[in-house]
């Protein structure tokens, strides 16, 4: 079970369930105002103003008014967790036990790392997996569009991988924690508003665009390769 | 206390450097200010932390650097490479739509316009400050449009981050507002409300082909396209021209050199001759009122449009319950010349008509007001076009639609031929939307966190033991 070190950590703390029903209220509380918000919109429209035609009204259509604002909130919370999870990656406790790892077993640096990012990743996948129930519930009143949803959740998760791959480096480069979501937090939050937002767009409406993805993992793999780099200098020169 | 103090120098110098990035009128300034926080941090770091600061910098800069090295040179290659795989052409257009219906797809004949598109083209969306903005769904779409052309590019505007840009564009644009998009290219302009495939590529075809002059028909008693008050015309042509349509007044004497000729709401009968010259006009006639004079009730009467009884005003239109007066248009046919008329048409008073071979367009509840047939656009409402009903949002688009596709009726014919069934409307009531709020913020929440509260007891015991 040393593989799944990490998620024992993070399932035995209390905190983590405190603030997992705190980002299950927040996003219930997101798609209920999101809901409301519809049926506001959908009173301007009545039958007798537009009659069947207002079926055309694409923007109107509930799978593509909730969903994408939905799926962008969330994108806003990944933004603001992942600093604070990859930062803790390199905690004392969590390293002593990866040194204790690394001497004992075949396991190479790698490995580790590509074994927490994945984590962060698992974090956030077990996360949205009670976020189900919306679209669940959606479905008793309209048909959802899933294919859509698909595209957006695939959308959050490599956001979460590809943001995550960006804090490792400064998260298991062992400097004081604050100052290593401090880091983060910038990194994370210039990064995204300026260049990673915008890509993500496609995503929303049920697009998935093979330029970007390949540019995701890329990227990503190219931020593990660097995190490898300092974690192995870090061990070597302490 | 301390880490307060830190923690708060911390959140300081997040704040300066998102400011770098949001406010580029002051980039400058705020760049100075950065570097001096920076020296503050370094110092008070020094003092603060001295031992963590050196073996921070040292684990970069100092022996492990040669190690670092070449892990360095392989990001650094890695992240070329994936900039460089971003703007492959074959491969920015491979992807996978996964919707049901294509919601955002972009449609055949959209498509084989943008393709031919050999002008550079931009679009501009300026973000609405306190009404819903759609930022996301306009790059996604224009990420879409610019698959099929290089021409295209586009970016987004924050009317408050961006005020100096905004105010310059608004200088140009008058009639510009929050939520609407720009299209430039070259010295021209136009402006769009309504986000959306068709008109963003009608938009861009207007714009690409320069302004579109229609001959306004004066000396009748139409609103003057100078005057500001609220029976003037004023509004009216400058929101057509921010939307590439310019207003050229004539007399009656011009009106056979006129590919199209618009009569806004006449209160004066126009003469005999006149009505003999509107008879043989070739071109096409946008007339808009007028219905109850004599001389164009005779003129319709040739065409084979009569007209019936003066419409009773419209209450029970539920957008428009604050509205005192006026008929609402409350029913609209399928038909490209009604494209993105939204939150309803407000006339003064309106009549009737009757057309055997006309096609319709729309009208109230219970009588047609708007149609068309073979080079005559026909509504039948009165004081459309003046300043005071230009407020209501659909007016305008009734008349640039009538307008637009007067002078090009082959251009909208081809961008109808695709038609999606449209979303699936739904309504939810009170009593359910409560129980979503329940379940969804109180009782799921409280599930998970009950779950939480059996793990850990759980795996507390187990370490017990």
């Amino acid at each position: 079970m040393r593989t799944f070190r990490e998620f024992r950590e993070i399932f035995n703390t209390p905190a983590f369930y405190i603030l997992a029903a705190i980002f299950l209220a927040l996003s219930g509380y997101k798609f209920y105002s999101l809901l409301i918000s519809y049926t506001d919109l959908l009173s301007m429209y009545p039958d007798y103003i537009f009659g069947t035609e207002v079926k055309q009204l694409s923007d109107i259509d509930v799978n593509k008014f909730l969903f994408p604002k939905l799926f962008e909130f969330y994108s806003y919370m990944i933004v603001v967790a992942v600093p604070v999870l990859s930062s803790s990656l390199g905690h004392e406790r969590l390293y002593e036990l990866d040194k204790l790892e690394l001497s004992a077993s075949n396991v190479t640096e790698l490995s580790l790392i590509i074994r927490k990012l994945l984590f962060v990743c698992s974090i956030f996948f077990v996360l949205f997996i009670p976020t189900l129930i919306y679209p669940l519930f959606l479905s008793v009143f309209t048909p959802v569009d899933w294919g859509l949803l698909l595209s957006s959740y695939i959308g959050v998760i490599l956001l979460a991988f590809m943001l995550a791959s960006l804090c490792i480096p400064v998260g298991l480069s062992r400097i004081n924690f604050t100052v290593s979501v401090f880091l983060n937090l910038v990194l994370v939050i210039a990064t995204f508003v300026y260049f990673f937002e915008p890509l993500f767009s496609s995503f929303w409406f049920g697009i998935v665009r093979l330029s970007i993805t390949l540019f995701i993992v890329v990227f990503s793999l190219a931020f593990l390769f660097f995190a490898r780099r300092i974690y192995v200098s870090t061990r070597i020169f302490g | 206390m301390k880490r307060i103090l830190l923690m708060l120098f911390y959140l300081l110098g997040l704040f300066l450097f998102i400011s770098i990035f949001i406010t580029p009128e002051y980039r400058y300034r705020i760049i100075l200010a950065f570097v001096l926080y920076l020296v503050c941090l370094f110092l008070v770091l020094k003092y603060t932390s001295k031992n963590e600061i050196i073996s921070f910098y040292r684990s970069i800069f100092g022996a492990r650097f040669k190690n670092l090295l070449p892990g360095i040179i392989v990001f650094i290659l890695i992240v070329t490479a994936s900039f460089v795989l971003l703007n492959i052409k074959q491969l920015k257009t491979t992807k996978l739509d996964l919707t049901n219906k294509g919601s955002i797809s972009v449609s055949s004949s959209s498509a084989k316009y943008l393709e031919q598109l050999n002008k550079d083209v931009e679009v501009i969306y300026v973000r609405p400050v306190n009404k819903e903005d759609n930022r996301s769904y306009f790059i996604a779409l224009m990420e879409e449009l610019r698959d099929y052309s290089n021409h295209v590019s586009y970016r987004t505007l924050h009317p408050i981050i961006n005020t100096l840009e905004y105010s310059r564009l608004k200088n140009k644009v008058s009639s510009l507002v929050p939520g609407n998009f720009v299209i430039l290219s070259g010295e021209n302009y136009l402006v769009g409300e309504r986000l959306g495939e068709k008109e963003i590529v009608r938009s861009i075809s207007r714009v690409v082909n320069g302004d579109i002059v229609v001959c306004y028909a004066k000396g009748n008693g139409e609103p003057d396209l100078n005057d500001f008050s609220e029976k003037g015309g004023a509004i009216m042509y400058s929101m057509l021209s921010d939307r590439g349509i310019i207003l050229y007044p004539v007399m009656s004497g011009d009106w056979n050199k006129c590919p199209v000729l618009f009569f806004a709401d006449p209160s004066i009968d126009i003469k005999e001759d006149e009505i003999n010259k509107l008879i043989e006009y070739k071109g096409m006639l946008v007339l808009f009122g007028g219905v109850e004079l004599a001389s164009f009730k005779k003129f319709l009467s040739k065409k084979g449009i009569s007209i019936l009884g003066k419409q009773k005003m419209s209450f029970k239109d539920y957008a428009l319950r604050d509205y005192e007066g006026g008929v609402v248009l409350d029913t609209f046919y399928d038909h490209p010349l009604l494209d993105g008329v939204k939150g309803g048409v407000v006339t003064a008073y309106g009549y009737s008509v009757d057309c055997k071979d006309c096609r319709p367009l729309a009208g109230t509840s219970d009588a047609l007001m708007y149609l068309g047939k073979d080079g005559l656009v026909l509504f039948a409402g009165e004081k459309t076009s003046t300043n005071f009903f230009m407020r209501f949002n659909g007016n305008l688009r009734l008349i640039y639609n009538a307008l637009f596709f007067s002078f090009a009726p082959e251009a909208y014919m081809s961008f109808t031929e695709d038609k999606s069934d449209g979303p699936g409307l739904f309504a939810i009531s009170p009593r359910y939307l409560n129980i979503i709020l329940w379940v969804c913020v109180v009782g799921f929440p409280l599930l998970f966190l009950l779950f939480g509260v059996y793990c850990f007891k759980k795996s507390k015991s187990l370490k017990l033991k």
